[in-house]
This record gives C-alpha cells, sequence and structure tokens, in this order.
C-alpha cells in the first residue's frame, strides 16, 4: 500500500514537472495571422514578425481602409506590412515623402474602429528621416492588453531590429528604407500616454550593433 | 563622527547635483494629481483655459504651466521631451482644454488643473481623426468658438472667426512660437481637418 | 595606510544616508516654490458687422475671456456697449445681456431698429469686465476716439458665384522668381521642425520697378530679384512667420508674430539696407495683415478688427496713438478705404468708402468661402483674391470688380507646400497679380496679368 500511494505520489511529481516544463517554454509558435513562428538563428528563441514590400493596390481593403484621404497617398505606394505575435501595422510615405503614416493593428478602446485598424499615426520626414518615433497607446491586442507602437530608425548598416517581449525577442526587418513599426505590450504606460521598449539592432549577420531603450511618448 | 560628517557632506552634494538638475526642469513643479469631473464645459470656460496658457511656453509631450505669463524655459531644445520645459504641446493642450481622459473609451468632461502634467493618448493625427471618444470629425466650414482645426501633425482650436475670413487660432505652436493666438488659413487648408469635442454645455 | 574600522564605515554610510535625505529636502523646498501664478489679465472676442443690409437686425455679440475658474465654470463679466446712430455725436449706453449659449459670444445686445438701420450706418464700442478683480477692457481698443463702424451695404452688386468647379487653375503669365531651397544667393530658406513641419520664406511683396522682394526670414534677409539678377539684404529678424511691406520710398517693414521671449506681436522698419529703424509693438494681441498704407504701415488687428496705423511719416506710433486711429477698412493713398466682411460659409461683403459707402458688392458663393487674401482698388475697378474651399480640396478665386459686377475671374491653384504668413500669398502691383507659391523643389514667385483696362 505504502509503495502504491508513493508511485501515485510520484507519478502526480511527474506530471507537475512536466506540466511546468512545457509552460515554461514560452516563445510563441504562431503569428497574430496563424503563421508559424520563425526564430532568427543568432538570437536564439527569437520570433521573426513578417515583414512584406508590397504596393497598396496589392493589399487591396486592408490599405484602403487604412489611406488618409486627401494626404497624396498614391492608390499603388508602396506599403510595408507586418504581422508579429500579437500586432500588425501597415507603413507608407506620400508621394512626395513628405509624411510617413501607418495604421496600427489591434481592438480600438472606445469601439469606434473596426478591425483591424485602431490607430493611424503620422509623422514628418526630413531628409527622409523621422525625428520622433510616433508612439501610438491606444491599440489593445485580443488579450485586452494596452500595444505600444513606434517607429524606429535603423542605424547605418542594420538589417534586423529586435524588441525584447519579456519571454522572447521579436525581430523586425528593415525593409524598403522606411522606419521599423514596433509594438510591444511591455513598459506601456496608458495614462502617462509613455512606453519603454528594449530595442536591439542587428547587422545582416546577427551581429548586434546597437542596444538600448527606446522611451517614447506622445506628442504633437 | 568625522567620517559621518564629510560623507554627509557627500551625500547633500549627491542630491543636490541630482536635485538642481530636478529643479531646472518645470515638471518638477507639476503635478499627478487625480483630474475632476465635471458636469458643464461652456466654449467659453474653454476659451479661459486656453487664453490663460498663453505665454506658459512650448513643450513637445507636455505638460503642465503655472500661470505667470512667461516660459520658464524658452530655450529647451526643440522636440525634445525630455526637457521638460514649461507648457504644453499642440495636442496636449487641446486634451487639456477639452477636458478629456487618459482613458480613450471615456467620454465624460475631467478638469485637470494647469499645473497637472498631462499630455493625454491623442496625437494631433488621431485628433485629426476624430479618435477616442469625445472626438469627432466636422466639417470645416461650420466649424465653431472651440472646436478644432487638424492636421497630421498639428492641432489648433478656434478662439474665434476673423473679419477677413480666417480665424484666430489658439495653439501651442512651437518652442520658438510658444503658445499663443495667432490669424491662421487653416479653415481653408486641405491639409487640415475640423475636429469637435461631444458633450459641449454651453 | 589603517583599515577604516567598522565604526567608520557605518558612521560614512549613515553620513552619506543622511546627507541625501537632508539634500533632497532641501531641494524639495526650492522646487516647491516656484513661480506663482498670476491671473492672466482679460481678453475679449466681438467680429463686428461692418456692413450690413437693409432690415437686417443687428445683435452685438461679445465674449468674455478671463482667468479660468477652479469649478470649470466660465467668467463671470459684464459690460456696456456705447452706440450711436450715424458716425458723430454722443453714445447711448446700453447694457449687454448674458445668454445661455457662449457660441458666439455669450454676451450680446440687440441694437435699437433706428440705431441698426440709420442710413449713415452707426458706430459703437464696448467696455466689457470680467474675472475676481473685474479687470476691464475696451473694444476696440481705441473706444470713444475710434470706435467699430458699421456701414449698410446699400445698392451693392450682387455676385452669385454657384458652386465652384476645381482644377481649372489658370496658368500664369510668368515665373519671375524660382528659388531652391537653400541659403545661396537665389535660394530660399527651409526650416523643419517636428512641431512646426516646414516653414519656407513668409511674405513678398514687388516694388515699384517690378523687382520682387522676398522675406527670407530663415535666413534673416530680404532677397529681391529683378532683371538684372539676385540681391540679398541681411535684416534682423526673429525667423516667424512674418508677414512683409516695400514702401514706395525702399524702406522695409517686417510684422513679427509672437514668439517664446516677445508674446506680444512687433513691426520692425528697416532701411533699405538692413539697417533698423525703430521697433514697435502693436496695440492689440493678434495680426491678420500688414499693407503699406497712404501714411505708412497699417495692420489689421484683433481682438479691435480694424486697421490701425503702426507709424505715419516714418515715425512708429506709440500703442495708444495706434488705437486712437483705427478705421474698419484699409486705407488708399486716394483717401478712399475697402471694408471686407466675411459672413457665414459663403457669402462676402465688399464696401469701397470715401467717408460713405462709394460702391459696393455682395459675394455668394455655394462652396465655403475661406479668407480674402487682397482686395485693392485697381483704377475703377476693384481686385478681390480669396479661397474657395472643400473639406479636402481649396483654390484661389481672383475677381475684377466693377460697379456693377464681375469683369473678370480666374482660379489659381492652392500650391503651399511650405507655411507661410497667412494673408501675404497675393500682391497686385501694376497690371498683374503676384503670387507667392512653394512646392518640395522650393520657391516661386508667379505673375498674372489682368488684362482689363483699368
Amino acid at each position: 500500500m505504502g509503495l502504491d500511494r508513493l508511485s501515485l505520489a510520484v507519478l502526480l511529481l511527474v506530471v507537475v514537472l512536466l506540466a511546468g516544463c512545457d509552460s515554461g517554454s514560452d516563445r510563441p509558435e504562431r503569428l497574430l495571422d496563424g503563421q508559424a513562428a520563425q526564430e532568427f538563428r543568432p538570437v536564439p528563441g527569437s520570433v521573426i514578425a513578417l515583414g512584406r514590400v508590397l504596393d497598396g493596390t496589392t493589399l487591396g481593403g486592408r490599405f484602403t481602409s487604412c489611406r488618409p484621404a486627401g494626404a497624396g497617398v498614391r492608390n499603388d505606394a508602396v506599403v510595408v506590412e507586418r504581422i508579429a505575435v500579437f500586432a500588425e501595422s501597415l507603413t507608407f510615405a506620400d508621394s512626395g515623402h513628405k509624411t510617413l503614416y501607418g495604421c496600427d493593428g489591434g481592438t480600438d478602446a472606445a469601439g469606434e474602429r473596426k478591425p483591424p485598424w485602431c490607430g493611424n499615426p503620422a509623422g514628418l520626414l526630413f531628409s527622409g528621416k523621422l525625428l520622433d518615433p510616433r508612439l501610438d497607446v491606444l491599440c489593445r491586442d485580443p488579450k485586452g492588453r494596452p500595444l505600444a507602437y513606434a517607429w524606429v530608425e535603423p542605424a547605418a548598416g542594420v538589417r534586423w531590429v529586435g524588441v525584447d517581449q519579456g519571454t522572447y525577442t521579436e525581430i523586425y526587418e528593415v525593409l524598403a528604407g522606411l522606419p521599423v513599426r514596433i509594438a510591444s505590450a511591455r513598459g506601456v504606460q496608458p495614462s502617462r500616454a509613455r512606453a519603454t521598449f528594449e530595442v536591439t539592432q542587428y547587422d545582416s549577420h546577427g551581429k548586434e550593433l546597437v542596444k538600448g531603450k527606446l522611451e517614447a511618448a506622445v506628442a504633437g | 563622527m568625522k567620517a559621518f560628517l564629510v560623507a554627509f557632506g557627500i551625500g547633500v552634494v549627491l542630491a543636490g547635483a541630482t536635485g538642481a538638475q530636478a529643479y531646472h526642469r518645470f515638471w518638477s513643479n507639476c503635478n499627478y494629481d487625480a483630474p475632476t469631473f465635471m458636469t458643464t464645459m461652456t466654449r467659453d470656460a474653454a476659451q479661459d483655459y486656453a487664453n490663460a496658457a498663453r505665454y506658459e511656453g512650448y513643450q513637445w509631450g507636455g505638460g503642465c504651466w503655472n500661470y505667470d505669463d512667461v516660459d520658464s524655459y524658452p530655450y529647451d531644445t526643440p522636440g525634445d521631451p525630455s526637457a521638460h520645459g514649461e507648457g504644453g504641446d499642440c495636442s496636449g493642450l487641446t486634451f487639456k482644454t477639452w477636458r478629456e481622459s487618459t482613458d480613450d473609451w471615456r467620454d465624460g468632461r475631467y478638469y485637470w488643473r494647469a499645473l497637472r502634467n498631462v499630455h493625454g493618448p491623442y496625437t494631433a493625427g488621431d485628433f485629426r481623426n476624430g479618435v477616442g471618444a469625445p472626438n469627432h470629425v466636422i466639417g470645416k466650414a461650420t466649424a465653431g468658438v472651440m472646436d478644432a482645426f487638424a492636421s497630421s501633425t498639428h492641432i489648433g482650436m478656434i478662439f474665434t472667426r476673423s473679419l477677413y475670413g480666417g480665424d484666430q487660432i489658439v495653439e501651442a505652436k512651437c518652442e520658438a512660437c510658444g503658445t499663443n493666438i495667432f490669424y491662421r488659413t487653416y479653415r481653408s487648408d486641405p491639409s487640415y481637418g475640423g475636429v469637435a469635442r461631444w458633450g459641449w454645455t454651453g | 595606510m589603517r583599515r577604516p574600522g567598522i565604526r567608520s564605515l557605518a558612521g560614512g554610510a549613515a553620513g552619506i544616508v543622511a546627507g541625501v535625505i537632508g539634500g533632497i529636502a532641501l531641494t524639495s523646498v526650492s522646487a516647491a516654490s516656484g513661480p506663482t501664478p498670476a491671473a492672466p489679465g482679460i481678453d475679449a472676442v466681438h467680429i463686428p458687422p461692418v456692413l450690413t443690409l437693409a432690415g437686417e437686425p443687428v445683435r452685438l455679440r461679445y465674449a468674455i475671456v478671463c482667468a479660468p475658474r477652479d469649478d470649470g465654470e466660465p467668467c463671470d463679466g459684464s459690460g456696456s456697449v456705447f452706440v450711436r446712430a450715424g458716425q458723430s455725436g454722443p453714445f447711448r449706453q446700453l447694457t449687454l445681456r448674458r445668454g445661455e449659449d457662449s457660441n458666439d459670444g455669450r454676451y450680446f445686445v440687440d441694437l435699437p431698429r433706428e440705431v441698426a438701420s440709420s442710413r449713415a450706418g452707426f458706430s459703437y464700442y464696448a467696455v466689457l469686465r470680467g474675472g475676481v478683480n473685474g479687470a476691464e477692457i475696451t473694444v476696440p481698443a481705441g473706444g470713444e476716439a475710434a470706435p467699430h463702424r458699421s456701414v449698410p451695404l446699400g445698392a451693392a452688386a450682387e455676385v452669385p458665384l454657384g458652386v465652384h468647379v476645381f482644377g481649372r487653375g489658370r496658368a500664369p503669365d510668368e515665373r519671375v522668381v524660382a528659388a531652391a531651397w537653400g541659403s545661396e544667393v537665389g535660394q530660399a530658406g527651409l526650416v523643419g521642425s517636428r512641431e512646426l513641419g516646414f516653414v519656407g520664406p513668409s511674405s513678398f511683396d514687388v516694388a515699384t520697378d517690378g523687382s520682387v522682394a522676398v522675406l527670407d526670414q530663415v535666413n534673416t534677409r530680404v532677397e529681391r530679384w529683378s532683371r538684372s539678377g539676385v540681391k540679398a539684404t541681411p535684416v534682423e529678424v526673429s525667423g516667424g512667420l512674418a508677414d512683409f511691406v516695400l514702401e514706395p520710398e525702399g524702406t522695409m517693414d517686417v510684422l513679427e508674430p509672437p514668439n517664446r521671449v516677445s508674446p506680444a506681436p512687433v513691426l520692425r522698419s528697416f532701411r533699405g539696407d538692413g539697417t533698423l529703424r525703430w521697433a514697435q509693438r502693436l496695440s492689440d494681441r493678434t495680426w491678420a495683415k500688414l499693407a503699406a498704407g497712404p501714411s505708412g504701415p497699417v495692420v489689421q488687428q484683433q481682438p479691435s478688427e480694424q486697421w490701425l496705423p503702426v507709424a505715419e511719416h516714418g515715425a512708429a506710433l506709440s500703442r495708444p496713438a495706434q488705437a486712437g486711429h483705427g478705421r474698419i477698412g484699409r486705407p488708399f493713398a486716394s483717401g478712399r478705404e475697402v471694408v471686407v466682411e466675411r459672413v457665414g460659409t459663403g457669402e462676402l461683403r465688399l464696401a469701397e468708402l470715401a467717408g460713405d459707402v462709394v460702391r459696393s458688392w455682395r459675394i455668394t458663393s455655394a462652396t465655403p468661402l475661406g479668407e480674402v487674401q487682397l482686395a485693392e482698388p485697381y483704377g475703377n475697378h476693384l481686385v478681390v483674391v480669396t479661397k474657395t474651399y472643400t473639406d479636402d480640396q481649396s483654390e484661389y478665386v481672383t475677381l475684377v470688380l466693377d460697379r456693377s459686377g464681375v469683369v473678370s475671374s480666374f482660379a489659381v491653384e492652392s500650391l503651399e507646400w511650405a507655411e507661410s504668413a497667412p494673408l501675404a500669398r497675393f500682391r497686385l502691383a501694376g497690371d498683374s497679380l503676384y503670387r507667392l507659391g512653394s512646392t518640395r523643389a522650393g520657391l516661386f514667385v508667379d505673375r498674372f496679368d489682368l488684362e482689363v483696362s483699368r
């Protein structure tokens, strides 16, 4: 009888331990759209956010529901689409390359905007560069967590931008010569309209070139 | 005892150094008090509030101000939110004048004192798109007192129409410009749209 | 060296902690005792009905603006309007009533019919009070000495514009200036910031010899384009969006906006070589437009909504002197003045006065009308440039008017990539209209010949 109880106890202990082991691997397996999440080899446990350079015509409704009217943005504008684990975005510029526009994905807490877009950031380009990350804290992820979106201007030689999401690093590819729209649910302070991102920038081989905090505030 | 006194002196210097830097920033004068929920919000009360922010400076990402009619830090680096200078930026001034909540799903009226440091979740572009429960897009031709005109990157509130067809706009324009009333032609400018606040009571 | 004992280390640590606490306490006291708030002064808003239609009832409305109240309620104000039929004689005091709505001004008075319908028009000023200290303001600033004047529009020529068709802008007859962005002579300065966007040269004027002078405030200079080339004259200006006028004898006047250290607008008068003659603060807090008057520069100012002279015969006028000479119309060398009133969303009333109304027009448009950039006599005609717009389009409409209506008209495309002064985009010189514009590539000034005999 004692041995039976002991065996049951051991079995239960094993089950608990195994369950604990399974939940300890927090690297997501899927992106927001259900695609398998790829890993960036130089950064173990990372997830590569899908990044595509398309034109607005190809994106169809995803772009027309985002494109600002009367802003000089062509129907066939070059658009960078990104789909990450819990966030998605579009980035594009007007035809004069004076203003950078975007759409940030998620749920609108005010319930006014239809999915997928809940935020419409915009920022002036000076010699093709943004001077402000254009933080957006208006969106919520599928779990209702506040999301923060911001643009990162990649440094020279940077090919990938990584954002520490706590249990994994989310990797964004630099595309089309445009700033990279990143997202995070960590370090978001909606009541103060601020967010802090832990950002690492890598070269094409995955070597870290720049690492630090991006502290952004809603402004302008 | 000697060690204590020497170290005490070092400690004061250390605190003083940090404290001096903090004092140099206007935000150390400001607070994070809760707003006052209000049942009324009239257009002329909003004129009073925005008018009082004139001369108080401009701060990207700001903010807060006192009522001494002086920009305490007029030469802060433009566009630097860490300068923590006096004043609001264009969208921050509008947010506070329009008594909005930091929760974008609330449309109630929340009165923020001038020294309360808050910007709110909206950029000028958000206002332009009518983002948030309190805000909505309106036709420019009929925009009235303390409605606003917003572009993707700037917003100014209508202080009043003017005889020559433009408007006197109360706006936090830029670090060098300060916050003031300027004559503008945003109404007829296609890059600007009309935006209004729900819930005026008079 | 003897190793420090435990007691010394502890004492040192305690000292640092105590010192930091003490230092923070001192700093907190000094941070808390920042500047004490001062109550802002009283301000006012009023749009005068300067041109009235026969039988039109007149309600004068005022907003009284004072220090914000802790309870969030509006200013507790009061006031009186002093009004008379005609333009001379004693004033009669009417008390302002407080209304329920503040959209057009909470305080109002309905003028008696005999005053509102007087064939000589009427004139008035208001004294308003508000705030905890009962501060006072007179609107217009000149009060009894230079009251608001309202004149009957009379038998105005009706000019119905209908619905504007966009996209048919007239091509210029000549591009007289084309300047790339930059700081070399012949280029135009452009400044950009995340707050301000893009700002280029804010204003320009055309000299009697046809040369075009551009206020390139970003590069702190005036550049002058003529047939013989480009010349730059340095001027000490703030760099803000300023208006600019060339006086006939060569003086250059620059009307500066308020800025971070000078919260009131200032007119700076420069000699032809760019040296400063004088700087004079304006009577009012806000300006719309600078023009060359018969005796010197005049400025359309708010809240008075009058044209006020800032200098006469080369000498600056004090603020009270400016206010004491306010008038409703822009004065011209002919002795006449042109009065402009934009009404509602699509109506523009114009009158040319020589004391009384000499001729007048009432322009109506189904497409909303924006600001009036220019309204000036041109021989026997009046040239008017106004903006027409929808929520996502705009164009300028140019009208050449005679006594009976429109003689000619054309549209001008709105091209303003960089920001400039609000009512400084057009100038009338000789037989041509000149327009300041900008694109991503640079600045330009176009000439449109009016092709109408004076």
